[in-house]
């Protein structure tokens, strides 16, 4: 009962009875409890936008690898792909304008885009990743694996400090990792780095050793993330269950504020150690703007000098706009139809092919992107390391009707599709298209809360039949993008394989993957898997969308990485 | 009187405490996991198992309800489960810019809404009457976010008079609160319009006019005071309502608010923050219609409370 509906009632009571007191309370009581359910109510069924969440959860390698033989990029010695110097540092302040608000600071305990770009700014790890998702030395001078890929040696760089002063050495980075790693850790990244490290040795000030429980490969990698900033053991210590909101690490800005709700404000860090890339702008502000058009003003308006990651049709119309450039980047992440792949009738590969020619991906690119995004033809997008094209599925609606009568369907059949608010364009587009081979599908929109837990129930109690999906690896690995939604391992509720996928080679195929730490080996496998997975059609894939960022012209250094999270720490102004 | 006040006031305890329990088992049974939200879709099912054990999410519901209630008279309201953040801190830091825009949406509204309705009553039938009832259904039918938007577009973006988004000095406040308080005076308006007409053909304003009272005075001193009552109770429903937040005008304006607030955590299966929350607006529902109680009193003296 809105509040309109209740002021026509009471003006409605009145006008009829001549409204005395108890009848004017009681309405009044009427309305103000169903205005709190009402609220409540409202408030569930309004989804908030889901950010696409990054950070990847390795898992341990199925068997011992046999001798592995290291590519050179293995062995940490300074990137070749050293990073840029910073622009000449200008005494203004940068308005950052994100898509959501950080939930915390704490470099162990998020999974938002939004706490990752802000943490880039504030932490660095060992290792981490540039604006190109390469990997790159940080804190490490250099590293280098044990032969049997369980023991890490990383050489630090001396003369770093944390921003409260705390000198950063083997200890603090022993301090950090323990924090982490602890069992009663009730940090979100517990798992995520305790699924591979067992632990971590400080052999001197300047030498630290990290030691996994299975041999993993991908060490480097999964500490490169964002997740693998190293926080200021004094700090941690000090603020215990506070520190999201006093975050202290060694990057090259430093924490301000927090207005809660409203902004957090870096200051540029003064004393930071690579004096080659400290920051260029004095002070960077952060909000989270949760309304899409809202986003897209507060850059047009010149409030914020970067707004990001923008929909498809602000970006659109801000590209009309004066005194702003619209940034595009690809992603990683890939939006796809998921199908029960246990129950009739997408059991049967001969339907699952069927659909995949029955729905014509550029039109629903068209629609819920207005074109901005490519379709892939391969169940990784193109950015990912192991990627390999293998085909997309053309449109073609008289073979998908041929497929279908093959299969025992001639006229089609029933179906629910499942999805949330962010993806109601598509799920339309695709509704309609599968309409005219007579797949009859009844579109269902659930909010974010209720999707996730209906879709993470076991195979026993699922009512899942189709869904709108979307997954990024945040590592840019193809293990990460292919273990967890095709592995029979992560079928729910432990991990996300939500259409109950399984096939005996696929599976090998990535369990191999996992052992080998030759990068030739590793991208065969991945090679063939991915040409397998196309074959069977378990989903109906459909594209990877173009991120998009905007700036103000007279500033630069800010864009949206392919994983989506948003890379500040050398915003800057050309003017 | 005051023993009225009394009596109400100690009513107070029971009410909150069966409005948290209403709110306490609301969220629990609705389905969505706050520990498995938290954690993501790439967490494995042992880490939400270990971290709704961590939350104490796993003991039965009574338990769970005797803990929170336990802390909660002593002002712990536990932690939010995104930001780790004490719930109560979350909103108290956002209260502030959420009173300040319910005051100035309610000045808004006042001021156009019984502007409007008083001159269309007095100039009953005519033109200006007409024009006013069409302005109020217009400011009734036109969507918040609508109107919220195009204030921006016309007044931040083409003009630059005011920011289009957050919070900070008036000028943060002028369009959001124009935007909410243009709804509620349209409705303001009408109810006000109809109770006006009422009372200004009654006999005691005929009296007043014969012994010479001007007009306006006639209107402000004796038509306005008893036609007020039903306007009155509107306007505490108003307030009720703006306290909890604006939810659709906070979005639209990137408002730190408490309404963005309560979504955003019943989105993420936020228990403490929302339980938190629903109180604080079961408590400020319950103080406002006293208020109003109260208030009835003091302008007709017709009305007492043994």
């Amino acid at each position: 009962m809105d509040r309109v509906n209740e002021y026509g009632a009471l003006d409605e009571e009145w006008q009829r009875h001549g409204l005395d007191r108890r009848r004017f309370l009681r309405l009044v009581a009427m309305g103000a409890s169903a205005s709190t359910l009402a609220g409540i109510l409202a408030a569930c069924r309004q989804a908030t936008p889901a950010a696409p969440t990054s950070g990847a959860a390795p898992t341990q390698a199925a068997a011992a690898a046999p001798a592995p033989t290291f590519v050179a990029k293995t062995v940490g010695t300074p990137a070749a792909v050293v990073a840029a110097t910073s622009a000449p540092f200008i005494d203004r302040a940068f308005f950052v304008a994100l898509n959501r608000e950080p939930d915390n600071l704490d470099v162990h305990d998020t999974t938002f885009n939004a706490s990752l770009g802000v943490d880039k700014c504030l932490y660095e790890g060992l290792v981490g990743l540039d604006d190109h998702m390469q990997v790159v030395n940080q804190l490490a001078e250099s590293w280098e694996p044990s032969a049997d890929a369980k023991t890490f040696t990383f050489k630090l760089k001396s003369g770093v400090k944390f921003h409260d002063g705390t000198p950063f050495n083997a200890a603090a980075v022993q301090a950090a990792f323990e924090r982490v790693l602890a069992p009663d850790a009730k940090l979100k990244r517990h798992a995520y780095f305790g699924a591979a490290i067992d632990h971590v040795e400080a052999v001197d000030d300047a030498t630290v050793r990290l030691v996994t429980k299975q041999p993993f490969a991908a060490l480097v990698a999964t500490i490169a993330h964002p997740a693998g900033g190293i926080p200021s053991p004094t700090a941690f210590k000090q603020f215990g269950e506070d520190f999201g909101t006093h975050p202290v690490g060694t990057g090259p800005f430093k924490f301000a504020e927090w207005v809660r709700g409203d902004h957090i404000a870096l200051d540029a860090h003064r004393d930071y150690w690579d004096k080659g890339r400290a920051a260029s702008v004095s002070r960077l502000t952060i909000k989270g703007i949760s309304d899409p058009s809202t986003l897209g003003i507060a850059v047009q308006s010149g409030g914020a000098q970067f707004a990001g990651p923008l929909n498809a049709p602000q970006a659109e119309q801000l590209k009309t706009a004066s005194g702003l450039k619209v940034l595009e980047s690809d992603s990683i992440s890939v939006f796809w139809v998921t199908m029960n792949d246990q129950r009739k009738p997408f059991d049967n590969k001969l339907v699952r092919q069927a659909l995949n020619y029955g729905v014509n991906k550029e039109a629903v690119l068209k629609v819920a992107e207005l074109g901005k995004g490519k379709i892939v033809d391969s169940p990784i997008a193109a950015g990912v390391w192991g990627y390999k094209g293998v085909r997309s599925y053309e449109y073609d609606p008289q073979k998908a009707k041929d497929l279908l009568a093959q299969a025992g369907y001639p006229d089609g059949f029933k179906a629910t599709l499942r999805f949330t608010a962010t993806s109601k364009d598509r799920a339309v587009a695709i509704q309609s298209q599968l309409k005219q081979m007579g797949v009859d599908v009844e579109a269902v929109q659930m909010e974010d809360a209720a999707y996730v837990a209906e879709e993470s129930k076991p195979l026993e109690q699922s009512t899942t039949e189709m869904l709108i999906s979307n997954w990024s690896p945040s590592t840019g690995d193809a293990d990460w993008a292919l273990r967890s939604i095709y592995s029979k391992t992560q079928w729910p509720p432990a991990g996300p394989n939500y259409g109950y996928y399984f096939n005996q080679q696929v599976e090998d195929l990535i369990m191999q993957g996992l052992q080998f730490t030759d990068e030739t080996k590793r991208k065969d496998v991945y090679a063939r898997a991915q040409e397998m997975i196309v074959e069977d059609a378990p989903n109906i894939l459909l594209y990877a969308p173009t991120y998009f960022g905007a700036v103000r012209e007279n500033v630069g250094g800010v864009l949206i990485q392919a994983d989506g999270i948003p890379y500040l720490r050398t915003a800057h102004y050309t003017s | 009187m005051t023993r009225y006040i009394v009596r109400r006031l100690a009513l107070l305890v029971p009410l909150l405490v069966g409005a948290s329990i209403l709110v306490f088992v609301t969220m629990r049974l609705i389905p969505g996991d706050p520990a498995r939200l938290a954690l993501g879709a790439e967490a494995t099912e042992e880490q939400v198992q270990l971290m709704r054990r961590q939350w104490g999410l796993d003991q039965p519901l009574p338990v769970q309800y005797v803990y929170w209630i336990g802390h909660a008279v002593q002002g712990d309201f536990g932690r939010s489960t995104v930001s780790r953040v004490p719930a109560g801190q979350e909103i108290a830091l956002r209260l502030p810019a959420t009173l300040r825009l319910a005051g100035l949406s309610m000045l808004v509204s006042m001021v156009l809404g019984l502007g409007l309705g008083v001159v269309a009553a007095v100039r009953h039938n005519t033109v200006l009457d007409r024009i006013s009832m069409v302005v109020a259904l217009f400011g009734v039918c036109t969507p918040t976010f609508w109107l919220g938007l195009m204030l921006i577009l016309v007044f931040s973006v083409r003009l630059g008079w005011f920011p289009s988004f957050g919070q900070g000095g008036l000028e943060h406040l002028v369009l959001p609160a124009l935007t909410l308080g243009a709804a509620a005076a349209a409705v303001i308006a009408r109810v006000t319009r109809s109770s006006l007409l009422d009372v200004l053909s009654a006999d005691y304003l005929r009296t007043a006019r014969a012994k010479g009272l001007a007009e306006h005075l006639v209107i402000a001193r004796h038509a306005l005071k008893n036609g007020l009552i039903p306007v009155l109770t509107l306007l505490g429903i108003e307030l009720g309502g703006l306290l909890a937040g604006a939810i659709v005008t906070e979005t639209v304006f990137a408002y730190p608010g408490i309404g963005l607030l309560l979504v955003n955590s019943v989105s993420n299966r936020d228990f403490a923050v929302v339980q938190a929350a629903l109180l604080l607006f079961a408590l400020q529902f319950i103080l406002v219609n006293l208020l109003v109680d109260v208030l009835y009193a003091v302008i007709d003296p017709r009305i007492s409370y043994g």
